[in-house]
């Protein structure tokens, strides 16, 4: 969980993007030469982009902790940088779930579990039985509803299992 | 005399069986998603953009006018009556509005927000149509070195208007230009970043970006809020409205005066037309130079109905500024206009100088729509659903979110039937919020992705022009004048304003 606070923190996504910007211009640098016989290539403008931003990340990271230790003589930071909630981590691993089964599954199967399991991660607390039961009658209802918006009203085919 | 006969042609287009409701839907839509705290216009337009696969695309842009200019204008309903914007635009109204609903003249500000909508909407959609012609008249004008230079001008101010935030502006406009660029290159036939992914190879489509980054990630902002409803329903209690009072009294709309709706309106289609202003900004300068030229100052921030007839009516006139550069330029003017051009780019239609000539006969409908939207929907929606409005932006958030993310993830499947292209919206809705927990403006992501491929070409062909020299930007009038243009926003906005804050 350690890993997961400090990638949501300030400092995890200037790593992470510092990360994809060296892998970026790597990557440009591998396609050709940015000028070659005089003529720019495929990898100039990348080149150009990925030395932009590093200077970028650098200055925000810079602003940043300048901002920081202003703040912090005035009183002490309120920034939560850590992620206290566990919601936006439920909906990453259920989205990328439902993502993983909605072929295998179909439509109806996977979208109503998925409404159902959603309507658990919105919940305002912990729901009792018959709440549960209401959630799983409004999943099904948001499937429904989906399938005729997208299958009756605009016409495209939806995955079905067994389909 | 061939325009105007399009553009009436355009309205009897809008007023056929078969487009109107989508007008009166997107609109609906648009109120809805205005009115709720957390939702916004533009998400709902990121979600109707992979439908936009299979309607109709005079259908289409009817329904994203609707939606735009539904979405400015209902914000002020929550602004005013429990003191929530529904929308970023709507923060000036909520400063002037709430007081007047504690004073238990709520509705009567209500009215003065319809109205100044009503005008600045409806003045801004004729602006857009007369100079809508002129601006593309002038892109014809402009050669490659200026097309460059123009699209820099556009990604610049961009990224200089994130007040407070302009290194991180530049990092997202940045990281957006960088997405652009996977793909096969724009000049020749060179694969660049698929890392041996043949689905990369076609580039990243511009529907998983967007509702990555405006729908995935507002799922995840709202995830750490644990609210049951959208509005707390004491809050709800406590907004009683009545239809009568919404009708503002004739003194007030005569001391409020013609001449400052028309300068609102002016100012907020000026704002439009600049990229990356947006609403908020167009609000907030017709506020500013409406206090500044009021003959009572001191009434602003107590509830102010000048104030409200400013924010509103500029932040309405807007909608219609934003579409003249996307339109002829190929360069929207907000976020929201960079999802239409995605509508008009999914249908193999590229904005920019011929493109009013040659597809007239689809746009005169979406500038009829925007007219109409602000004269006759605009103050009908507020008396006929006015009372109800706060209950009915009062939903339970399970079913809200529960329902936009299966719209979102389906609709993005359904577009292209590729599972990819669902865990590429997951992917950048991670990205997307990760970056807005810190700051990082994600609308210059997606300006910066729209644009860039442009900025690319553009940038090339010049040096191929030029045998690889860059003086051909300081040698090409067109350029030379954008460069120019560029240094002066850069002074204005960020060299002397923090001289001016010293001196203060």
């Amino acid at each position: 969980m350690k890993i997961l606070s400090w990638l949501g923190s300030s400092t995890g996504v200037a790593v992470l993007l510092l990360a994809l910007t060296l892998v970026y211009l790597v990557a440009a640098l591998g396609i050709a030469p940015p000028i070659s016989n005089g003529n720019i290539t495929a990898s100039f403008f990348p080149v150009v982009l990925g030395l932009i931003m590093l200077v970028a990340l650098g200055t925000s990271v810079l602003g940043g902790r300048r901002k920081t230790a202003a703040e912090s003589e005035d009183e002490p930071s309120t920034e939560a940088d850590a992620s206290t909630s566990f919601g936006p981590l439920a909906v990453v691993v259920l989205t990328a779930a439902y993502i993983a089964l909605f072929s295998l599954l179909g439509y109806f199967i996977s979208t109503a579990l998925y409404a159902f399991a959603m309507t658990l991660v919105f919940s305002a607390g912990r729901p009792g039985r018959q709440q549960l039961l209401v959630k799983a009658l409004i999943a099904v209802a948001i499937a429904v509803l989906g399938y005729g918006l997208f299958e009756w009203v605009f016409q495209v085919r939806l995955p079905v299992l067994w389909g | 005399m061939d325009y105007v006969a399009e553009l009436m042609r355009g309205f009897a287009v809008l007023m056929q069986p078969d487009i109107l409701p989508y007008l009166i839907g997107g609109y609906l839509i648009g109120t809805f998603f205005g009115a709720v705290p957390g939702l916004t216009s533009m998400l709902a337009i990121a979600l109707l953009l992979p439908l936009t696969y299979s309607l109709d695309i005079t259908a289409a842009l009817v329904a994203c006018a609707g939606i735009f200019m539904a979405g400015m204008c209902s914000g002020s309903i929550t602004a005013t009556t429990i003191n929530i914007p529904g929308a970023p635009a709507s923060m000036m109204t909520a400063i002037e509005g709430y007081p007047m609903q504690q004073r238990g003249e709520g509705a009567k500000a209500l009215g003065h927000a319809a109205l100044a909508s009503m005008i600045g909407g409806a003045l801004g959609a004729v602006l857009l149509m007369v100079v809508a012609p002129l601006a593309t008249d002038a892109a014809l004008l402009i050669r490659t070195p200026g097309k460059f230079a123009l699209i820099a001008f556009a990604l610049i101010v961009i990224v200089i208007s994130q007040r407070g935030a302009i290194s991180k502006g530049l990092v997202a406009t940045t990281l957006g230009v960088m997405i652009a660029t996977v793909g096969i290159d724009v000049m020749q036939p060179v694969t660049r970043f698929t890392f041996g992914t043949a689905v990369l190879m076609q580039g990243i489509d511009i529907m998983p970006l967007v509702i990555g980054a405006f729908a995935i990630s507002e799922l995840l902002v709202q995830a750490e809020n644990k609210s049951a409803r959208t509005v707390e329903v004491a809050d709800v209690k406590a907004a009683p409205i009545r239809r009568r009072d919404f009708i503002p009294p004739w003194s007030e709309v005569r001391e409020i005066g013609l001449f400052r709706y028309v300068k609102c309106a002016v100012i907020g289609y000026a704002v439009g037309v600049l990229p990356g202003a947006g609403g908020s900004m167009a609000a907030f300068v017709a506020y500013a130079e409406s206090m500044r030229s009021s003959k009572h100052p001191e009434k602003y921030g107590k509830g102010s109905v000048e104030g409200i007839a400013a924010a509103e009516g500029a932040n309405n006139a807007m909608c219609s500024g934003a579409f003249v550069p996307m339109l002829s330029f190929g360069i929207p003017g907000d976020p929201t206009t960079a999802i239409v051009l995605g509508v008009l780019v999914i249908n193999g239609l590229q904005p920019g100088p011929q493109f009013l000539d040659s597809q007239m006969a689809l746009i005169a409908p979406m500038f009829m729509a925007l007219f109409v939207s602000a004269l006759i929907l605009v103050p009908l929606t507020l008396y006929l659903l006015g009372p109800w409005f706060v209950r009915i932006v009062s939903i339970r958030r399970d079913i809200l979110y529960a329902s936009i993310a299966v719209i979102a993830l389906v609709g993005c499947y359904v577009a292209t039937y590729s599972i990819f292209q669902m865990g590429l919206a997951l992917l950048f809705g991670l990205l997307a919020w990760l970056l807005r927990r810190h700051g990082y403006p994600v609308a210059c992501l997606l300006l910066g992705f729209v644009l860039g491929p442009s900025l690319e070409e553009y940038c090339r062909r010049s040096l191929s022009i030029s045998d690889g020299s860059p003086l051909i930007f300081l040698t090409s009038p067109d350029s030379l004048f954008f460069l120019a243009l560029t240094g002066v926003f850069y002074y204005f906005m960020v060299i002397r304003k923090p001289q001016a804050r010293q001196h203060a």
